[in-house]
Order: structure tokens, then sequence, then C-alpha cells
């Protein structure tokens, strides 16, 4: 049995800030990925969650898949995810994926912490 | 096996006609086993691997692209990329959905580079044939967690065909052509 990943986080205005910490989220970690997330955001009674992604330079359709599986279960809870510092390498699949229409994507944390309390 | 053949040939030496179609399918089947898979004479640049169905792989074929890429002066990234997530999403379905549970067999990735006009890539493996859906290649907008992968594939491809293996002994064979055509050098 994996073990959660020991994420980088902290809570500002009530919004969890989640770093993504490696390089690359695909097939073999995202699974992972998203029970160490939704555990994070249970543990913090959560409902407003931003991604930094600064980190981030290569993800594949399960790392999306795991995106959209917290994207589903915050919405379900009247909250949200949102996303910031995303590399041009993600940025640009994203585009291919349209997933630029799901999710609300800042330029920076400020941007992406703001933008809830509009 | 086919000492077998030549022995029974040998001593009855009459002409049967079920066992000389018997022979020729399984010698057929034998040198589709025995012959490498490979992709039609291209010109170009021609790299040959091979790797294990593994998920731990992933990032060694990935590596072996971009690193083939490099030498043959491809710089641009933009490209490099969409090709790395393009062969990827090929070689997961194959681990996943072909293989499955299966361990240790090949997946065998040509890749040929024409200077100026794209790069051809053949992927050879002998899982069980992986018939993509057809509307899974539309699951984009939607809040679908799985079915993107077939779509990055057709997006990220210039032109995408598989071609499944047949006999139990041969090779699936999915082709990718991703063009350099076009893209300007970032």
């Amino acid at each position: 049995m994996k073990t959660h990943l020991n994420l980088e986080h902290k809570i500002k205005d009530g919004i969890l800030i989640i770093t993504f910490p490696y390089t690359q989220l695909e097939i073999g970690e995202a699974q992972n990925f998203k029970e160490s997330c939704v555990s994070l955001i249970e543990n913090n009674d959560a409902i407003k969650v931003v991604f930094q992604l600064e980190n981030l330079q290569f993800i594949d359709s399960s790392g999306l898949g795991s995106f959209i599986s917290i994207l589903k279960m915050l919405r379900a809870k009247g909250g949200d995810l949102k996303l910031c510092n995303m590399s041009k390498a993600v940025r640009s699949i994203f585009e291919v994926v349209r997933m630029y229409k799901l999710f609300e994507i800042y330029p920076t944390q400020e941007d992406a912490i703001q933008s809830f309390q509009i | 096996m086919n000492r077998l053949y030549i022995s029974y040939f040998r001593r009855n030496n009459k002409y049967d006609k079920w066992f000389l179609y018997k022979f020729l399918l399984d010698m057929k089947q034998e040198i589709e086993h025995l012959q490498h898979p490979t992709s039609a004479t291209r010109s170009g640049v021609h790299t040959r691997v091979c790797f294990k169905n593994s998920v731990h792989e992933l990032f060694r074929i990935r590596e072996f692209l971009s690193k083939v890429c490099y030498q043959c002066q491809i710089m641009n990234e933009n490209f490099i990329s969409e090709l790395e997530l393009c062969v990827h999403e090929a070689c997961t379905n194959i681990i996943l959905h072909g293989y499955e549970s299966e361990q240790d067999m090949p997946i065998i990735l040509e890749c040929t580079i024409e200077k100026d006009k794209g790069l051809h890539i053949d992927l050879f493996d002998q899982a069980t044939p992986f018939a993509p859906d057809p509307s899974q290649f539309l699951n984009y907008e939607n809040e679908l967690e799985s079915g993107r992968g077939l779509f990055l594939m057709r997006e990220l491809s210039d032109y995408l065909e598989f071609r499944p293996r047949k006999s139990k002994n041969s090779w699936n064979h999915l082709y990718i052509f991703k063009s350099l055509i076009g893209k300007e050098k970032k």
C-alpha cells in the first residue's frame, strides 16, 4: 500500500493552498496524488482550494483525471479548485484538451486567492 | 517442430493436403514470430529500442524521444513535449489495456526522423489488440475523469493508424506521424 504524499500546504483566508512538489504527474502517481489531496482537503475541512503548479512540467491523461476528480468533489460541496503558476508546457496540454474551460487558471497565487473573494 | 514435419514427409512420402496446409500455416506464424517487426524502409535517421510493459518505463520512453530529437537537432520544445505526451499515452494504453496483467512483455519503439519533414513513430506490441472506441475521442470538454488519452493522441499527432495483429505470434502496429512542417524553431 502506498503512503500518502507529503504535500506542502498552507491555509490563507480560509483557502487551502497546495504546492505540487514534483515535476511530473503521470499514471503511476496520479491516484496517490488524488488520494493525498482528498485526505488533506478533508482534514482541513476545505472547500476552496488552490493548486500551485510551478514545479509541474509534465502531466498525462491520468494526472488530468485526478485534477478533474478533485474539482468535481469540491464543486459538489459548493467549493472550487483553482490553478495557478502553471508552466508553459502544462498550460499547452490544458489547451489541447480544452481543460482551461473547466478550470479557472491564474498567473499567480495572489490572483487565485483574490478570485475566491469576488 | 519443423523437423517433425520434415520427418513426417520423409516417412510417408506422400501428399497430404491438410498436413501441408497446417505446415504452411505454422511456418508462416513462426516466420512472423522470428522476424523482428519493423516499419517499412523509410529514409531518414532511424532508431529502434525495446521497452518492457511497465509504467516505470514511460519516463525512459519520453527521455529516449527527447534524446533522439536533440540528436537530430529538433529544438522545438513544443514539438518535443507534444510528441512525448502522444507516445506516452499510446504506450500507457498498450501497458494498461493491451497487456493488462501480463509481465515482462515487449514494446518496440522505432523512430525515423525525416529532416524538415517530420517524425515517424512505429510502436509494436504483442498484446491483445486494443480497439479504441471512436466516441472516446470526443471526451474533452466534459468532466469525465478518463478517456482523454486517445483524444490527446489524436490531437498531438498529424496521422495515426492502428493495425491489429493477425495471429497470436504476430505484432500489433501503431503508426504515428508528427509533422515538422510549418513549426518554427522555438
